[in-house]
């Protein structure tokens, strides 16, 4: 800056017109580098991968094959049963992410004093936890021979649950999961957009004549719409990366491959297989499917959201 | 029967007691302003009256039927909220219907009520915009539709109009006065601005610290005030307030031996301290002379229809108004003014003093012909 003025000063017609061109450049400079070396460099770097075969040596070369990942994976049976569980992962993901938040957040609302608090630490509580260590925690909670949850359900009387074991189950279970640790940062996001609610919309509401439920549905929830919609494209496009690792500290993708993922099988293929190609091949057909999501909930956003204006 | 009867009520907000024992009986039909300054506790009570807030104490009746502890969709109450609290994810038409949907009219009466209601307002240009798409006095404008569409018992008006600027502000007031006027609907209107009030109301109430100091017709508040604050809250420029105390005669005397007024003869005991207030339009000023104190002219304000001359002289600040193109004088100039004008407020709450019963009449609905209405 000081170099700018000073220059100014010496010529004032001609010294701006020649250091804007680089000087923008250089404060960009930082951002931009890290945008290449963490995001652009990688993409290129993975889709230039996806047409080779390369098992991770770096004494192998890698070897030219054209599609043929892209054929292999897109019939692999693997594939396909990871892709369905992606989307389960993400349908089971939504209650927990944006229903229960979102009615968590509306009921405690006029809590006051002690309760607030309480409340706020009981909820927030699993988001700080790290994912590892909750992994931990659960595995032991839900152990099937000496875990705490099966020793209430057998002191009801019911038979114990192979909540990891159990090919049906296990994958609901690291929904759970994933999804008690993100209703506190989802309960947050949104009692916070509840809390600048102007309530003199309510109380006109009220005036009109609006039950409690009536206020909810015509006046908060539409006004809440950006930040709902917000976290469902979130859960959306991150929901199933979330849980990539409660399913490999748990289950490793099993049993019976019933938890994998396509995140999952992606770093499989990878670091588990050592096929560079094939993993850098699923990264791109995600890439792909995500980025067009992504598309399409933006849109959907800008389109039914409501913003106060 | 839609009058509104309100008894002994209290308002406390934790240990804040807001409103402090409030009586009060609004007639069907009529326009009563609630004047006051800011945290008077005049909109508290809208809201305890709308039931927005619920009663510490005491009772509210609508059209005869208590409804202390209803529902404020249930008391046949419209509010114009100060900040119109158009819902925003609402077109103007979905915004005005909004209380005929939830009651379960079927929507083609509730298209032709709002037809209806647009029309009288001219509003049926903007029936499909959003309320950020629609300038102050048209939100403003809304606000009144969505309160009439439901055609209540009652308006309450909460400083509706303190949001505009103030040619809009002076074009809605008659449009609200034409609308009560046509509709007859009982109104409570809200407002810290006295040209509103005194321009609006039928009856008008100023209310302080969480009580009533007067209650009254404009006139009456103005030429009569009953309180020291309400002589000194009413009228622009404000009322002249000198300390003075009453002598053997009865006779209020400002220090200095000074007798501003001396035909008042007032009903008080001698040695008592007293508020001696003049308005500014009925200050006489008059050439010095021995015994009054001089004033000397300090500011002068043209305001087009009259001049006000700030004035300071022996301790005492002074006020005097004239029609424009009155002489003022230039120079040092003492005061003086008849007994019909003077106001004399005593003791610690400032309770108006009468004259002497020996005296004329202090005033009558003559004399108040002798007293001019200053407002800028």
């Amino acid at each position: 800056m000081v170099q700018t003025l000073d220059a100014t000063f010496a010529l004032p017609a001609r010294a701006p017109s020649r250091r804007v061109l680089w000087q923008p450049w250089v404060y960009l400079a930082p951002t931009l580098a890290t945008l290449v070396v963490w995001i652009y460099w990688p993409l290129i770097e993975a889709a230039y991968l996806s047409f080779f075969q390369w098992n991770m040596l770096p004494t192998a070369t890698p070897r030219y094959v054209g599609v043929e990942n892209y054929a292999n994976l897109l019939t692999l049976p693997e594939m396909g049963r990871a892709v369905r569980n992606t989307v389960l992962y993400i349908l089971g993901l939504l209650p927990l992410s944006v229903v229960l938040p979102t009615a968590i957040a509306i009921l405690t609302q006029d809590l006051s004093g002690p309760f607030r608090s309480l409340y706020r630490s009981l909820i927030f509580i699993p988001m700080i936890i790290a994912p590892i260590v909750a992994a931990v925690l659960w595995r032991w909670l839900l152990n099937e021979d000496h875990g705490l949850v099966n020793a209430g359900i057998e002191v009801l009387g019911l038979t114990p649950v192979g909540f990891l074991k159990d090919p049906s189950i296990a994958l609901w279970t690291l929904v759970w999961i994933t999804g008690w640790k993100l209703i506190g940062f989802a309960t947050l996001l949104l009692s916070a957009a509840n809390g600048t609610i102007d309530p003199g919309y309510v109380e006109a509401a009220r005036m009109d004549g609006a039950s409690r439920w009536q206020v909810i549905r015509d006046i908060r929830l539409p006004l809440l719409s950006p930040t709902i919609l917000l976290l469902t494209m979130m859960t959306i496009l991150f929901g199933a990366q979330w849980s990539f690792v409660y399913i490999n500290a748990l289950t490793g993708g099993g049993p019976l491959q019933s938890t994998t993922n396509v995140f999952y099988l992606m770093w499989d293929y990878g670091f588990q297989s050592y096929s560079a190609g094939w993993s850098a091949t699923a990264g791109m057909l995600t890439f792909a499917g995500f980025g067009v999501i992504a598309m399409l909930c933006l849109r959907l956003m800008k389109r039914f959201a409501v913003h106060e204006g | 029967m839609n009058g509104i009867d309100l008894s002994a009520i209290r308002k406390r907000f934790g240990e804040t007691e807001v409103v402090k024992g409030l009586d009060l009986t609004i007639a069907e039909g009529e326009f009563l302003v609630i004047l006051g300054p800011s945290g008077c506790g005049k909109s508290t009570l809208l809201r305890l009256i709308a039931g927005l807030e619920d009663v510490t104490q005491g009772r509210i009746r609508i059209g005869g039927r208590d409804v202390t502890h209803e529902e404020p969709g249930r008391r046949g109450c419209a509010m114009v909220f100060q900040n119109y609290a158009l819902y925003p994810h609402m077109t103007v038409a979905g915004n005005m219907a909004y209380g005929l949907k939830v009651a379960g009219v079927p929507r083609r009466e509730r298209a032709e009520r709002v037809a209806r209601i647009a029309g009288m307002l001219e509003l049926g240009a903007l029936l499909d915009r959003r309320p950020h798409e629609l300038s102050g006095g048209q939100r403003q404008r809304v606000a009144m539709g969505r309160a009439m569409i439901r055609s209540p018992r009652v308006f309450l008006f909460d400083e509706p109009l303190s949001n505009l600027d103030a040619k809009l502000r002076a074009q809605l007031r008659l449009d609200i006065k034409r609308l009560h006027r046509d509709l007859g609907t009982t109104s409570v209107f809200v407002t810290h601005d006295q040209l509103e009030a005194m321009t609006m109301a039928d009856r008008m109430v100023v209310m302080n610290g969480g009580r009533i100091e007067q209650a009254g017709t404009p006139q009456e508040i103005y030429r009569r005030p009953a309180t020291r604050f309400v002589a000194g809250f009413i009228g622009a420029p404000a009322m002249n307030i000198f300390p003075a105390l009453i002598d053997e005669a009865g006779r209020a005397m400002v220090s200095g031996g000074w007798y501003p007024c001396p035909d008042a003869v007032w009903a008080l005991p001698p040695g008592t301290e007293v508020d001696l207030g003049v308005r500014p339009a009925d200050v006489l000023p008059g050439a010095p002379a021995p015994g009054r104190p001089a004033f000397t002219p300090d500011v002068s304000e043209d305001v087009g229809t009259e001049v006000h001359l700030h004035a300071r002289g022996a301790g005492l600040d002074l006020t005097l108004s004239a029609p424009a193109g009155a002489a003022l004088p230039q120079n040092d100039f003492s005061v003086s003014f008849p007994a019909a004008a003077a106001h004399c407020f005593a003791g610690e709450s400032g309770q108006r003093a009468a004259l002497r019963p020996t005296q004329k009449p202090e005033r009558t609905d003559e004399t108040w012909t002798a007293t001019s209405l200053s407002f800028t």
